[in-house]
């Protein structure tokens, strides 16, 4: 292992910081500003949806496995080592909380409002995925800065 | 829990008049885990402790103690 390799991961490790981050909020507001969503006939509402699928899963990609496939062996050992691991695992507990936490919400609001289970599990899923990214992407970002 | 555990990697690293990134690579991790583990925000696993105690010829009780 070389320093510049060490200085590589760095940088990349903040690129997927950041990107675990802006990618995050986008995903969350994204979902919040087409609730009503669903699907139908309507072309452009499949299509929505299925970007919102591919994007969910780009997002947990990044989250669960971190990136760096066409790096050099070390270099992505370096960006998945054991802190980023650690943060990882404290941003899927987020993840497991924000959507406990939905689930009672939407619970509480379908009582009053018609909800279609793909719309829940849609908004559950959002929630899951978005704050597990930006919870991962904040912790990583917190681990790169010095004392 | 970070705040219960005392750690003078730091002190011995810059004993040593190493940067983080030189001990990271002795070590065999990123500099970012140097740092946290120096900043008391990421608690090493038993094998990461033996390998800085072995990086700067310290024991693993030398640098990191529990706090009372």
């Amino acid at each position: 292992m070389s320093i510049q390799q060490m200085e590589l991961a760095d940088k990349l490790t903040l690129r997927r910081a950041r990107g675990a981050i802006v990618l995050g909020i986008l995903f969350i507001a994204s979902m919040a500003t087409s609730l009503k969503v669903d699907i139908g006939d309507s072309r452009p509402a499949t299509i929505q949806i299925a970007a919102w699928i591919v994007w969910a899963i780009a997002l947990l990609v990044l989250v669960a496995a971190g990136g760096g496939w066409f790096r050099k062996p070390m270099v992505r050992s370096m960006m998945n080592d054991d802190s980023t691991i650690e943060n990882r695992r404290s941003a899927l507990v987020t993840g497991f909380w924000a959507i406990v936490l939905c689930a009672f919400i939407l619970y509480g609001v379908s009582l009053f409002e018609n909800i279609t289970g793909r719309e829940a599990i849609r908004i559950m899923l959002s929630a899951a995925v978005g704050a597990a990214a930006i919870r991962f992407g904040t912790l990583e970002r917190r681990a790169l800065k010095s004392a | 829990m970070p705040e219960h555990l005392r750690n003078r990697l730091k002190e011995e690293r810059e004993r040593l008049q190493l940067t983080q990134a030189q001990l990271a690579e002795k070590v065999g991790v990123s500099r970012k885990t140097i740092n946290t583990v120096e900043n008391g925000i990421f608690i090493p696993s038993t094998v990461l402790a033996l390998k800085l105690a072995k990086a700067t010829g310290r024991s693993v009780e030398q640098l990191f103690s529990l706090i009372d």
